[in-house]
């Protein structure tokens, strides 16, 4: 059984983790985040809960690493003096114990009632920027010199329902619509850093989301459109210091649309289709100075792909590639936002990537007829490479 | 096909009961602010001099900020133990100490003040007690007591150039203000030093103008406030100098004297009265209203960049609006209009000078109580302000000083030992700060 041994392998690293980027799971990181309009994995429930509504009963985990700009010292160049940096790095989770996404879908009532209910862990955000402290607004050149540690997760439960407009296997247009919602729980966690200040709290918040996903085509034999729309809703944390001197960050509003593309005979082969809007713009506080840059909100999108090749007769493998253009939260990498009067300091190849995305699965149906995969996926061409690591368990 | 719509209640009321709240946001808990108030005499990591520090001059658009300052912690190896002069570049936060030479190759380090940017902050003038320069006159230079005196410095070459005597000897005597042209090449300053020969030895505090050359290496001095009889014999009034007394071509010099010998026909009473030299011309020119006995004075004055306009704190003895009532006004050079640009329900503080931007269009000046002087900025078309408050708007009843104003007018500077102007000011002295943009 790989299971364990990949579960071993993952939390036997350690570290502090960060990102900006969200696209939990194996799979969609493999896919290039192609997630909106996915019906048959349990990561749904985050994603889109509309998803969840003709699942049978699963689970789902995945780890998977986050790029940060932790606060180094480094070697100076010049004299004695210490000298600090802020390059990107790609580190787990701490705790690694703790997955980045951990769910479960229970269908409620008949198995073909269309009704689901799902709930969920998930760590979309782990933020580690690093920070100047300005008080001159004329000062351009800028030393990291404090750092913000965030970690934003919510707990979820989703209620998601399908309703069918035609058979399954009867070929026709708008075959049927799921719809679906969450009520989260949020909890983020904050350490700020810096040479005369150290200091962390927790919070919590509420927020939501809601989804659809739509049958927009299905021939029955070789070909089908899957069309999804999902709203993640921001969430406001009450931070409870003096928000002049903390650069720390809500959680973002997203929008995403996506479409499923099951393509030849028996549907071996998927492609997917997403956008994906993030406002980052009210995440932070404004800067503290007129005229500085300060976040933006960032529009994503990507493409995936996946096939299904038999290796044995109940043994599956699924190569999967995928591209994502990944807009960063900042317009210039030499003028980076200021979030009040911390002015953001890191290591950065750009303001938008052209990211490459590629994983694989094995999946097998056990004795009882049960669906099991272990997934993988990775990208490379943001300014650190990222992988994550999933198992889908169906009980 | 159908479905039970009902269905739909459920999702509907859970999404609504979570968007609404949600997109209310209330992100951004911190303001923009226009206007801040810092602290120049600190490391840009916010380290705080451990010493007092004051005088700032800037560089034309305020990028460039120099002041004196006794603090041993502002840059690495300050162990003089001494008030050095130093100048920060406000946009990469970098500190030098230009004064902390070392004994080496003959310098003599001492105690030093006043330093005066040129535009691009190239040049510093400054004073200073020790021997900064290795020449042959060195065997006029006598370390004790300490004498400030008047030096050129190139922060490109790194090199000092002494303003010396005629006769290539170290002044005598203190050095007690100086200002310098855009480009470095002039420097005003006024001194009560009795040898320079050749142009005036009576040792009464006189203003100077200072011609280092297209090479800011041959430095020839002029008496500027000298009576109209004579060119070598100084004012029976003397010449005092402010820190904005230059115009930026170096052609114009505004200073102060109670002399009754520079212009007698137009002023030849004791009262304190305004002045402007032309270089180019040698002519000298009346600005304030002639004194009348002690009832009218003026003093204080500052020219713009540009020459247009001077500035001076104006005080009238009379009874009306009261006794000894001081204002600020502004002198319009070529028209002659006079103008108080001060409040009159605050008048003008008299132990502060008058600085000016380049245009003229906005003034630095001290206004309340006698020795405790706020200083408040006018802009034309706009009013006055106070300016020694802190960003959130505290402010102090102590002193502030030292103003200074860059040439674009967009930043301002004063010092004061408050510790409210900023939020981690605790070393309880004297310290520079800056207010702007404006």
């Amino acid at each position: 059984m790989k299971t364990p041994a990949a579960l071993l392998l993952v939390l036997g690293l350690a570290g502090v983790a960060h990102a900006q980027d969200q696209q939990l799971g194996a799979r969609t990181k493999a896919m290039g985040g192609s997630y909106t309009a996915f019906e048959d994995d349990p990561v749904s429930v985050w994603l889109n809960p509309a998803g969840i509504a003709t699942q049978p009963k699963s689970l789902a985990i995945a780890y998977q690493t986050y790029v940060t700009y932790p606060l180094h010292e480094v070697k100076p160049t010049v004299g004695d003096a210490t000298e600090t940096s802020a390059g990107a790095e790609t580190v787990f989770v701490d705790p690694a114990i703790v997955p980045s996404f951990l769910g479960m879908v229970f269908p409620v009532g008949r198995s073909d009632s269309g009704l689901a209910l799902g709930v969920c862990y998930a760590r979309p955000y782990h933020l580690n920027y690093s920070f100047d402290k300005v008080t001159d607004p004329e000062l351009k050149v800028f030393t990291p010199t404090s750092n913000i540690d965030q970690s934003l997760s919510r707990f979820r439960v989703a209620a998601a329902k399908d309703f069918r407009f035609s058979p399954p296997g009867v070929a026709g247009f708008l075959t049927h619509l799921s719809v679906g919602v969450g009520v989260d729980v949020g909890i983020e966690r904050w350490e700020f850093k810096s040479a005369s200040r150290s200091a962390s709290d927790t919070a919590t918040a509420f927020g939501g989301g809601a989804g659809l996903l739509l049958g927009v085509y299905d021939d029955g034999d070789s070909f089908r459109i899957n069309f999804g729309a999902a709203w993640q809703s921001a969430m406001r944390w009450n931070f409870n210091i003096d928000p002049d001197i903390l650069p720390a960050f809500d959680m973002p509003q997203q929008v995403n649309v996506g479409a499923t593309f099951y393509l030849l005979k028996g549907y071996p082969l998927r492609a997917t289709l997403d956008l994906q809007w993030v406002q980052w713009s009210q995440t932070a506080d404004p800067p503290f100075f007129a005229g500085r840059a300060k976040f933006r909100d960032v529009l994503n999108y990507s493409l995936g792909v996946e096939y299904r090749i038999g290796i044995l007769d109940d043994v599956d493998l699924y190569p999967r590639l995928g591209y994502r253009r990944f807009e960063a939260p900042w317009a210039d990498k030499n003028n980076l936002p200021m979030v009040g009067s911390y002015q953001l300091v890191l290591d950065t190849k750009g303001s938008q990537f052209n990211l490459f995305t590629f994983g694989a699965g094995v999946g097998w149906t056990s004795a009882e007829g049960k669906g099991r995969s272990v997934d993988v996926g990775a990208d490379v061409g943001g300014d650190s490479w990222t992988i994550a690591i999933g198992v889908n368990y169906e009980f | 096909m159908s479905f039970d719509v009902r269905w739909l209640r459920i999702p509907a009321l859970l999404a609504a009961a979570v968007v609404l709240p949600c997109c209310s946001g209330d992100a951004g808990k911190g303001d923009t602010v226009q206007i801040v108030t810092i602290r120049a005499s600190e490391t840009t990591p916010g380290i705080q001099g451990d010493g007092a520090s004051g005088q700032a001059s800037f560089s034309a658009d305020g990028r460039i900020v120099a002041f004196s300052s006794s603090a041993t912690n502002l840059t690495p190896n300050d162990s003089n133990d001494l008030s050095d002069i130093f100048v920060k570049d406000r946009v990469t936060g970098v500190i030098e100490n230009i004064t902390n030479v070392g004994n080496i190759n003959n310098l003599i380090m001492g105690m030093s003040a006043y330093p005066s940017l040129s535009a691009d902050g190239r040049y510093v003038g400054l004073l200073s007690a020790g021997m900064l320069q290795d020449i042959p006159a060195s065997s006029s230079y006598v370390a004790n007591p300490p004498v400030f005196r008047p030096y050129l410095y190139d922060r490109v070459l790194r090199t000092f150039v002494a303003v010396l005597t005629p006769g290539f000897q170290f002044m005598n005597s203190d050095t007690f203000d100086l200002c310098l042209s855009a480009d470095g090449r002039y420097m005003a300053f006024s001194t009560n030093s009795t040898n320079m020969t050749g142009i005036n030895t009576q040792g009464q505090v006189q203003a100077y103008l200072c011609d280092f050359g297209p090479s800011h290496t041959t430095p020839v001095v002029t008496l500027i406030s000298r009576a109209s009889s004579s060119a070598t014999l100084g004012s029976n009034g003397g010449g005092f100098l402010g820190p904005g007394s230059i115009s930026a071509d170096g052609d114009l010099i505004v200073f102060d004297s109670a002399g009754t010998d520079i212009l007698p026909a137009q002023d030849a009473d004791t009262g304190m009265d305004v002045y402007l030299y032309q270089r180019s011309t040698g002519t000298r020119t009346l600005i304030s209203i002639a004194s009348s006995g002690n009832s009218k004075q003026s003093f204080f004055s500052g020219i713009s960049g540009d020459g247009t306009t001077i500035g001076y704190i104006y005080n009238d003895a009379s009874l009306f609006p009261q006794p000894n009532f001081r204002s600020c006004q502004l002198y319009t050079v070529g028209t002659g209009l006079r103008r108080t640009v001060s409040d009159p329900a605050l008048g003008a503080q008299a132990n502060t000078s008058v600085v000016l931007s380049g245009d003229g269009t906005r003034a630095v000046y001290g206004v309340g109580t006698f020795g405790q002087p706020q200083q408040y900025l006018f802009i034309d078309g706009v009013g006055n302000q106070l300016l020694a408050q802190s960003t959130d708007g505290q402010t102090t009843t102590l002193s502030t000083n030292a103003p200074a104003i860059s040439s674009d007018g967009r930043w301002t500077s004063w010092s004061t030992t408050a510790t409210n102007m900023i939020s981690h000011d605790t070393n309880g002295v004297n310290d520079v700060f800056l207010r702007g943009p404006f």
